[in-house]
């Protein structure tokens, strides 16, 4: 799935270009790209609509509903806190594909690796993958690379902010099944133990049985945001 | 079956959550503040250290001894703490109160091997009772078992002397409140230790120790000191409070309560709520035509909409101008605390909404009227740079920081009328008075209502008005003995008698003479004591970690009883500056040279540490030609600040900050008027050296 066509603020500025004749409507259109963001503030976007509608009844979503947005999208949890978000890709760049939720929450995966979270209470500024980051370029987890090393940034005094480096080995565990939103997955439970930096954590990862690719996933955001617990419900496919 | 094995998948991973957690290790930090306020036991110190940053306000007793202690974490191995005491010195009779400073420093940090060693001073320019210095040692022999053990002079060089290593111990100098070389670890040493255990009730920590101080000035008070040994425990219900009660030297109970707070440790989440909008970069193929520039209605339009976008972040369009390339905004950003955050979020969508032959954003900033900065920024960068890991440090590598221009220069400049024109506003205050020696810890507080009439972007005329909600008994007549004009020691005059006090009226501009020089001018009611005009001069280059000032001010002093009214008195007071942003852990050095209201001639010296969320801790020191003898008590002007930013305590954004003078002015010498809006303080948070410790928020 590609990222929701409405926010494709580039296609909106070349018609404005090239449009003379159109440009009264200029204001109108481009508050309504920027509203449909955040659908919150009252965008018009129907994929924006359903994700509101999906957000308030999680427990209502459908795979129907995720099909009709044509759009990737992901679903994510705070640990210790119950409520879950959908969360529509909105942009993608260099391989980064940012989804954001109908409060304007933004978290960024490259894969199914989180490398950037916005408005969640602590910002992760940004993530480093690993040069062989299995989350990043997906392959079967008997060919997982016996560990690799990722760079976190937090909010900090100077530009780069406060950088923290862990390296994380795998222990795959036994192999499950797990259902997303009436997809019922076949595929490991893999143990990432990460330290470095005076942190140590665990990440807990299901990777598919065949491919690798991980579909959920209970993933560090840092020392005071904790963990996020994240379902890849249409993944990002570059179409 | 597949809900099954959901829960199950479900269940495992938060449990792995909850287990495993975040183990965060580092080297030990202090359990316990002791009854002074600094990190230690009980009554002594110990050679932990509090986190660097550390602010903490701690009330002590032991009987009638009362101690009142700000302390801050200068550095990662410098702790400072400014204390109110009270003691009695006759049995049954009033407290005397003093002033007191102490310095500590940590010469080596406890590690495996190593115990923790600092050398500290009590009372180190000889105002307070408590006046020691010693060398400390601590150690964590096992895990929750700390070992401490020192050797004293002063105060702590009392029982079990072990001789003079160093000479005797001269008197305090008289006035006091100067540095005393003959003092220091001199007299009789005596050895002093103690311990600790963590208990396994989360917070709780019991405490031992033997204690050489003699209590001498006590014992004239009726106090009686039967033993040298404390007995107590302290209780940390979370990482900002902390109580401790004890039986001390064998006759009495002791207890204290401490607060604190730590500028990187925020109380509330600081990145809650929503999100910047994503960039996606311009296709390709995206024409790039400049045509649609050529039409002030689309332009109009898109300003328009341009402004109802940004005012949800809470930032306003001042100035602007659209090219096909280029896009120029004079922005007033009104609740976005962190300034890089400002502008990353405006270059956000900018690059979201910009046609795509668009590709200069120059987003300036607007501070309190003046155009400080101008931060140019490409396009094709923000585009190359989104969402990749090293976001932050490349955008500051390729955004170029230049003195912004007065206004926007060139054809078709929207220009913003001043709307609205009035504004007010209504807040408690904090004044002075907070370690008073003459009337203690006595925290005020004052409603000010503030209210401002905008002529143009630079002009505007605004009053401020105040009441005392608590702490209204002020003196009504001088007791002040000063030789000097009293310009300042009987400010206390000035808030009795009335219910509502005129703060300040003026009508003020502010202006820039050329891009990186700044003008104001200041004139009517100036503050509470002294009325007349100033005006100021500031070169302040965005590129320059040195920023140069010049003020000059005539003023005569205020009637006590009529607002309106002047006394005879009347000065021409001003200051040469020199503002030096050093880089290093966020510190600034001012040099402010010149004559101040007494008309004395001299010099004031300040430091602070700034953290890049808006902390501040100022401390200053003014010699003039004014004696010592001349100045009385204190024998020098001095004093500290403390800034807090409202939005490290709120899970929401506000520029908001509340500001205490801890050691309020009250001497005559080296006494400065106190201006409102002086230049420095406009300027500052936008130069190079600022906008890089904040840069990280850019992204956000």
């Amino acid at each position: 799935m590609a990222v929701r066509s409405i926010l494709l603020a580039a296609a909106l500025t070349a018609a404005l270009a090239a449009c003379g004749n159109q440009q009264a409507e200029s204001g109108r259109i481009l508050k309504q790209t920027l509203a449909g963001f955040f659908p919150g503030g009252g965008g018009e976007d129907a994929a924006a609509g359903e994700a509101q509608t999906t957000t308030a009844r999680p427990a209502r979503l459908t795979r129907a509903q995720v099909n009709a947005t044509s759009t990737a999208m992901i679903r994510a949890r705070l640990a210790g806190e119950t409520a879950r978000s959908v969360l529509s890709g909105a942009a993608v760049n260099g391989g980064y594909v940012s989804y954001v939720s109908r409060f304007g929450q933004m978290l960024t995966l490259r894969g199914s690796l989180v490398t950037a979270s916005r408005g969640l209470g602590y910002d992760l500024l940004s993530l480093t993958p690993g040069a062989d980051d299995p989350l990043v370029r997906p392959r079967p987890v008997s060919s997982w690379p016996a560990q690799v090393t990722r760079t976190y940034r937090f909010p900090g005094r100077g530009p780069g902010g406060r950088a923290l480096s862990v390296q994380c080995t795998y222990t795959p565990g036994e192999t499950r099944q797990i259902e997303i939103v009436e997809i019922t997955y076949t595929g490991i439970q893999v143990e990432e133990s990460c330290t470095g930096g005076g942190v140590a954590f665990t990440n807990h990862h299901f990777a598919d049985a065949r491919t690798g690719f991980v579909w959920r996933s209970l993933q560090w955001l840092g020392p005071e945001q904790g963990f996020v617990d994240l379902e890849v419900l249409e993944p990002y496919t570059g179409n | 079956m597949r809900r099954v094995r959901h829960g199950v998948f479900a269940v495992s991973m938060a449990a792995a959550a909850s287990l495993t957690g975040v183990l965060a290790t580092g080297s030990a930090q202090a359990q316990t503040l002791n009854l002074y306020g600094n990190p230690g036991l009980l009554d002594l110190p110990t050679a932990e250290t509090l986190p660097d940053g550390e602010l903490t306000a701690t009330y002590g007793q032991i009987e009638h001894s009362q101690r009142t202690s700000i302390g801050f974490q200068l550095l990662p191995r410098v702790h400072g703490t400014i204390r109110l005491s009270e003691i009695q010195d006759v049995p049954g009779g009033p407290s005397v109160s003093a002033r007191g400073f102490d310095l500590r420093f940590q010469l080596i940090e406890e590690n495996d091997m190593l115990p923790g060693v600092a050398l500290g001073l009590r009372d180190f320019l000889g105002d307070g009772p408590y006046g020691a210095e010693y060398l400390v040692a601590t150690k964590e022999v096992i895990p929750g078992l700390t070992l401490t053990g020192g050797i004293g002079w002063g105060r702590l060089g009392g029982e079990a002397s072990l001789g003079k290593p160093f000479g005797d111990r001269g008197a305090v100098t008289d006035p006091s409140g100067q540095l005393q070389f003959d003092r220091y670890f001199q007299g009789d040493a005596a050895v002093f230790g103690g311990v600790a255990w963590d208990t396994p009730v989360d917070g709780l920590r019991l405490m031992a120790e033997y204690s050489p101080d003699n209590y001498d000035a006590e014992e004239v008070g009726g106090f009686d000191r039967a033993s040298p040994f404390n007995l107590g425990l302290a209780y940390s219900p979370n990482d900002h409070v902390q109580l401790s009660a004890a039986w001390m030297y064998g006759s009495a109970f002791g207890f204290q309560v401490s607060f604190s707070g730590n500028p990187n440790d925020p109380l509330a989440p600081q990145d809650l709520g929503k999100g910047p909008a994503p960039v996606r970069a311009r296709a390709a193929d995206a024409p790039t035509g400049t045509g649609w520039a050529d039409n002030p209605e689309s332009q109009q339009k898109l300003l328009a909409a341009l402004s109802e976008v940004l005012a949800e972040e809470g930032i306003g369009i001042d100035e602007a101008r659209i090219t096909g390339t280029t896009i120029d905004l004079y922005l007033v950003n009104t609740r976005l605390q962190r300034r890089a955050k400002a502008i990353g979020r405006v270059t956000r969508i900018l690059a979201l909404a910009m046609p795509p032959s668009v590709e200069i954003f120059n987003i300036t900033l607007l501070n309190d009227g003046l155009p400080v900065t101008t931060a140019q920024i490409r396009r094709s960068d923000v585009e190359a740079q989104v969402d990749r890991p090293d976001a932050p440090l490349e955008s500051w590598q390729t955004t170029r920081l230049t003195d912004a221009r007065a206004q926007i220069e060139g054809e078709g400049v929207y220009r913003r009328p001043i709307e609205p024109r009035f504004s007010w506003g209504i807040g408690p205050t904090i004044p002075i008075n907070l370690l008073d020696v003459d009337d203690g810890f006595k925290p005020d507080v004052q409603i000010n209502a503030t209210a401002t009439y905008q002529f143009s972007r630079g002009f505007s005329v605004s009053g401020e008005l105040s009441t005392f909600v608590i702490g209204t008994d002020q003196k009504t007549v001088s007791t002040s003995t000063s030789p000097l004009q009293h310009v300042r020691s009987d400010s206390d005059l000035y808030y009795s008698g009335r219910d509502i006090d005129i703060e300040r009226l003026t009508a003020d501009y502010v202006f820039k003479l050329a891009p990186s020089v700044y003008g104001r001018t200041t004139a009517g009611i100036l503050e509470r004591m002294f009325s007349g005009v100033s005006t100021e001069v500031l070169w302040a280059p965005v590129d320059s970690d040195l920023a140069v000032g010049g003020e000059v001010n005539y003023v005569r002093q205020r009637d006590i009883d009529d607002p309106f009214e002047l006394q005879d008195y009347d000065v021409v007071s001003g200051h040469a500056s020199l503002y030096w942003d050093t880089g290093w852990k966020g510190i600034e050095a001012q040099l402010d040279a010149g004559r101040y209201l007494a008309g004395d001639w001299g010099a004031t010296v300040s430091l602070s540490r700034r953290f890049s969320n808006g902390w501040e801790v100022r401390a200053y020191a003014t010699g003039t030609d004014v004696s010592f003898d001349e100045f009385g008590e204190g024998s020098f002007a001095k004093g500290v600040e403390v800034t807090i930013p409202l939005r490290w305590g709120v899970p929401f954004e506000t520029k908001s900050e509340a500001r205490a003078e801890l050691i309020p002015v009250e001497s005559d010498g080296g006494a400065r008027l106190d201006v409102k809006g002086r230049l420095y303080g406009r300027v500052r948070d936008l130069d190079r050296a600022s906008l890089r410790d904040g840069w990280s928020a850019f992204w956000q």
